[in-house]
């Protein structure tokens, strides 16, 4: 078939299209019968699109050509057969179907195609536990709502570390791929943070089960939401329970250098000191190190009643059990949501026995609503790992509806849906009935209204205090 | 002319000796005054300091194990085994093994004592199985090559066994229950001072091994042949000795310490990944180059200093403990720019020069 | 002559890449013999001595000790069947003591009493050697040095010595006594072969000699005749 080499090999699609022509490069002439040799071909006008065959469409296109015939050049108007491949990121192309205006885009989805909705956690690694946890969540709520308008929702599954590093990669990927509408993630405060300037970018919202961390909605970007509580809360319940509760008047505050570590540490500090307790010291630690004895050698030098450690379960495993080794055997040890699973009491073998951490517990909830979830939860994946499910369900849910509430269907029978509708749509949530409580969103994207529980290990297991 | 280049050359070798000497002056001064700081006021009480220092031998006389693994190879085939990390990693992967399972068989029960011992068997061996095959098919191949090539082959190898460990072994924490072996949990109460019983294991045994291993290099047959091949390879083989053998036995060696330095790891932090060995690896190769790399008595000594700088740099300096891996490679750094052949490396270089 | 010689050297062909170092050399040493190989710098005195003992492995040609053959022996295997060699610029072991050079000259043998004879034959020969046993090799004069070479040589009780240039470097004097150990040596029952350019000086003390020029034995006679051999006398004793 046809001339590869012709006029439209190599010229820019945007200035094709600014011209008013929806023809792109990769070409294939189709109508090309004698051995001429093109000296110049000039597209003029499309008349009309004559196939839709999966990915490309075949246009017939009318096209001024110098041809050089017997030495001569000749100059005649043609009409060609051009394919070109559908078009999903530009809008433009759809203008002709439907007049749409959303200020952040659209996303079209064609008929037989599917909502494309991310979900981001950890799969791999140390916490791939706490990943599979939420994920099983959302999974719950994809399940129970399959489709929006009749178009099948599909969720992409993704690891993106508790990293930066990972998280910016996923961010990545899906800011390039145009039918993303929306992320249910991520997990982590770490990874969620970096990925959500690229979000905020490609007009992504996010909705995130478990990114507790304060800095994570403080910055202001739009596409950040999450329907977990903000680290606020339960830092500074966590400082009420240390002192009022455990007794404690002297902390020590111990951070894994994330933001949410670090964060809910200075949290604690600022509501503990206002509170009239002492803080005795204010250290990091490094993930993925083994040995924090000569970090807590210094702080024991503080004699503090109790150590207060935002992180996550490895590295909290590790502290419960090396704080007995340097003279803080009779310092409390008092950890958050990062800790509160099995794989940390299991990790520290047995030295986990009477440390406490705080926990997202279902405040204002629906208890038929919730025992229900937790009762297909355990059904389809059995005992829940981690604190995080309902969250998860309750923000792919979110993100449905709100899906369901931003798209049309178009007379070509696709979808459109507009991008900043749907993240206004999510923070139009207000007294929503989620199985992890009621959520209602701020003007920050904060929806978790969260009552903060207490668990301490007893008898290797999380119970209630 | 020649007269004066040589001036120049001199007042240059002389301007870079005294920046150098104001450099370290005032390194020094920076320090001291610190330091100086540090005790004056008081910050710290004594307990502090002598917990520090004892977390700091149990870690010195880890990294000094591991650090003699890279300098053995060091001296006798001159490249840095890269994958001496994995090697430490596969060690403590195979104790757990066997520890796991002889919990759940119920060994452990009925014989604490064996079950240590075989642990630390079971991870040595398998780390000089590791070591063994390392270098017949990563380095031996590569003998005549340019000694770049061997370098990027064993970075080459430390991926590949770390990424080989994850996939074999997955990703999640292997945990060494020490609370419930007896004799290993808890720990000595001296005053204030209360030391871990995986420390004094540490200690103990790492001492021995090292007073066995001098004995060995300085005293045996296969120590002697051992340097010999360090020193010139052909000569040695005119002696009858068979080269090759003794590499790979070097090999074992070293690899055989990295297992027990492994095994000792998970007993005493108890969390096993395919990454454990990536850190102490590197930093036992910043100890090896810190005494002079290929330097038996300036690996143990580098160990231990770098052991004592990291757990003792912060309390000293007044900085939080998170720098520990800062003042680590600081440390380094300083090396390589004052003394780059090392703490006891310097006549060695000299007249290999 | 009907016993086989100790050593037999035919039509070696050695090279170092694609480069030609020995083309066709062929040499014996009998039973007690001390046998000269003199030649210019570069000649391929030192590459003959390698390929004997397996560090530079000859492309083509035989080797036989004692009417085995050598080719294919490992080089640490060669020593195990009476070949010693004091390799050019002497290579003791710097960083070892002189006892202990002196023990890996007798890695391969395990008869202790014999070897104890050896060290005590060793520092009887050489005194200074025994005042010195446990001073590190690298720090020992140049002739020390030598005199370990050659006693650790000779700690390996060879049946052949191949000495390369062991007077180099060393003044008249040392020469002298380094010579008179070589007979003395020869005088217990090593064969040996020895490679200088000092030519007047190996011809006194050998039995036959050969001459190599560029890879190539041109000479071959007894010890007396070459020394009175005008072409040897004009290129290899002008001096003297
Ligand atoms: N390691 C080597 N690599 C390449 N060429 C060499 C090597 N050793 C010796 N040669 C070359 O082989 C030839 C013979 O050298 P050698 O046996 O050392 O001579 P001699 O001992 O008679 O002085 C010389 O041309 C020398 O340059
Ligand atoms: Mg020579």
């Amino acid at each position: 078939m046809g001339n590869k080499d012709g006029f439209f090999t190599g010229v820019s699609r945007r200035r094709l299209l600014g011209g008013g022509l929806t023809v792109t490069g990769g070409v294939v002439l189709a109508a090309c019968g004698e051995t001429k040799e093109v000296i110049k071909e000039v597209p003029v006008e499309v008349i009309k699109e004559v196939e839709v065959a999966g990915e490309t469409v075949v246009k017939e296109v009318e096209v001024i050509k110098e041809v050089e015939v017997a030495g001569e050049t000749v100059v005649k108007k043609e009409v060609i057969e051009v394919e070109v491949p559908v078009e999903v990121e530009v809008p433009v192309e759809v203008e002709s179907v439907l007049v749409v205006n959303d200020p952040w885009g659209i996303v079209t989805v064609a008929p037989g195609d599917t909502i494309k909705i991310g979900l981001v956690t950890v799969l791999t690694g140390d916490l791939a536990n706490l990943g599979i946890d939420i994920r099983n969540g959302a999974e719950l709520a994809f399940d129970e709502f399959p489709d929006v308008k009749g178009f099948a929702v599909e969720m992409l599954d993704e690891d993106g570390q508790c990293s930066g590093e990972g998280g910016t990669a996923v961010a990545n990927k899906f800011a390039a791929n145009p039918e993303v509408v929306a992320v249910v993630g991520h997990m982590c405060s770490g990874s969620s943070e970096p990925a959500s300037v690229i979000y905020e970018r490609a007009h992504i919202p996010m909705v995130s089960p478990s990114s507790t961390a304060v800095s994570f909605t403080a910055r202001g970007l739009d596409v950040t939401n999450r329907v977990c509580w903000n680290d606020r809360i339960q830092g500074t319940a966590a400082a009420d329970f240390a002192l009022n509760t455990l007794g404690a008047t002297t902390a020590a505050m111990i951070h894994d250098q994330s933001s949410y570590g670090e964060g809910l540490v200075q949290v604690f500090q600022g509501a503990f000191e206002e509170l009239g307790g002492e803080v005795t010291a204010f250290e990091g630690v490094t993930v993925g190190d083994k040995d924090f004895r000569a970090v807590l050698t210094t702080i024991a030098d503080g004699a503090p009643d109790l150590l207060y450690f935002g992180g996550f379960q490895g590295e909290g495993a590790l502290l419960v059990a090396q704080k007995n080794e340097v003279g803080l055997e009779d310092a409390i040890f008092f950890g958050a949501d990062g800790i509160n699973s099995q794989v940390y009491i299991d990790s520290a073998a047995g030295d986990a026995e009477g440390s406490y951490s705080s926990f997202a517990d279902f405040g204002e909830t629906d208890a038929d609503l919730l025992a229900g979830f937790l009762e297909r939860y355990e059904e389809k994946f059995g005992e829940p790992q981690g604190p995080f499910n309902a969250h998860a369900y309750d923000a792919a849910a979110i993100i449905i509806a709100a899906i369901d509430s931003a798209s049309e269907l178009a007379a070509d029978g696709s979808l459109i849906i507009r991008r900043n509708a749907v993240n206004e749509a999510i923070r139009a949530n207000h007294g929503y009935q989620g199985v992890s409580g009621v959520i209602d969103f701020n003007a920050i994207g904060d929806g978790g209204q969260g009552t903060v529980g207490f668990q301490i290990v007893a008898d290797n297991a999380w119970s209630a205090v | 002319m020649a007269t004066t280049s040589t001036t120049v050359g001199r007042s240059a070798a002389f301007s870079k000796r005294a920046f150098l000497t104001i450099l370290g002056v005032l390194i020094g001064a920076v320090l001291a005054f610190r330091l100086g700081q540090t005790i004056y006021d008081q910050v710290w009480g004594p307990e502090v300091w002598i917990r520090n220092l004892i977390n700091g031998l149990a870690l010195g006389a880890v990294y000094a194990l591991i650090a003699l693994g890279y300098t053995l190879v060091y001296g006798i085939l001159f490249m840095i085994n890269f994958a001496h990390g994995e090697v430490l990693m596969l060690g403590a992967m195979a104790g757990f093994f066997v520890l796991d399972a002889s919990i759940n068989s119920g060994f452990l029960d009925y014989n604490t004592l064996l079950t240590i011992v075989i642990v630390f068997i079971a991870g040595m061996s398998v780390a000089v199985v590791v070591g063994v095959l390392l270098e017949r098919i990563a380095y031996r191949p590569l003998r005549g090559a340019p000694r770049l090539v061997p370098l990027i082959s064993a970075i080459g190898a430390s991926i590949f066994l770390q990424n080989a460990a994850l996939q074999a072994f997955g990703a999640n924490v292997k945990i060494y229950p020490t609370p419930q072996i007896t004799g290993l949990s808890g720990g000595q109460r001296f005053g204030d001072v209360f030391v871990a019983n995986t420390s004094i294991m540490i200690m103990v045994l790492a001492i021995i091994t090292m007073v066995a291993l001098v004995l060995l290099v300085n005293r045996s047959r296969f120590g002697k042949a051992m340097r010999a091949v360090a020193e010139d390879k052909p000569t040695a083989q005119l002696m009858g000795i068979d080269v090759n053998r003794i590499i790979l036995l070097t090999f074992a060696l070293g690899s055989l310490l990295a297992g027990m330095a492994g095994v000792m790891l998970g007993f005493h932090n108890r969390q096993v990944t395919h990454m454990v060995g990536f850190m102490p690896g590197l930093k036992a190769f910043t100890a090896a180059v810190l005494g002079g790399i290929g330097n038996v008595p300036g690996a143990m000594l580098g160990g231990f200093f770098l052991g004592l700088a990291e757990s003792l740099g912060p309390t000293a300096f007044q900085i939080p403990s998170a720098y520990k891996d800062v003042i680590a490679f600081g440390l380094l750094v300083l090396i390589l720019i004052f003394r780059p052949t090392g703490l006891m490396g310097e006549r060695l270089s000299r007249e290999r020069a | 002559m009907t016993a086989p010689p100790l050593l037999e050297v035919r039509d070696l062909h050695t090279y170092y890449d694609n480069i030609a170092a020995l083309r066709g050399v062929s040499l014996t040493v009998s039973e007690g013999e001390i046998v000269a190989l003199i030649g210019a710098n570069g000649a391929g005195k030192s590459t003959l001595l390698k390929s004997i003992t397996g560090l530079t492995p000859p492309r083509q040609g035989e080797i036989f000790m004692e009417g085995r053959r050598l080719n294919g022996v490992p080089a640490h295997a060669v020593v195990r069947l009476g070949v010693a060699m004091v390799p050019e610029g002497r290579q003791i072991f710097g960083r070892l003591s002189v006892y202990e050079n002196l023990e890996m000259g007798a890695f391969t043998r395990t008869d202790t009493d014999a070897v104890q004879r050896s060290f005590d034959r060793v520092f009887e020969l050489f005194p200074r050697l025994a005042e010195r046993r446990e001073q590190i090799g690298g720090t020992l004069s140049g002739g020390e040095q030598q005199m370990l070479a050659i006693g650790r040589a000779i700690m390996a009780a060879p049946r052949l010595l191949l000495l390369d240039e062991p007077s180099m470097g060393l003044a008249p004097i040392l020469v002298q006594q380094i010579f008179r150990t070589i007979r003395e040596i020869n005088r217990e029952g090593a064969s040996i072969l020895l490679v200088e350019q000092n030519a007047n000086a190996a011809l006194s003390l050998a039995n036959r000699g050969y001459v190599l020029r560029v890879g190539q034995i041109v000479i071959e006679d007894a010890a007396e005749a070459l020394k009175e051999n005008k072409q040897v006398k004009e290129a290899y004793l002008g001096g003297h």
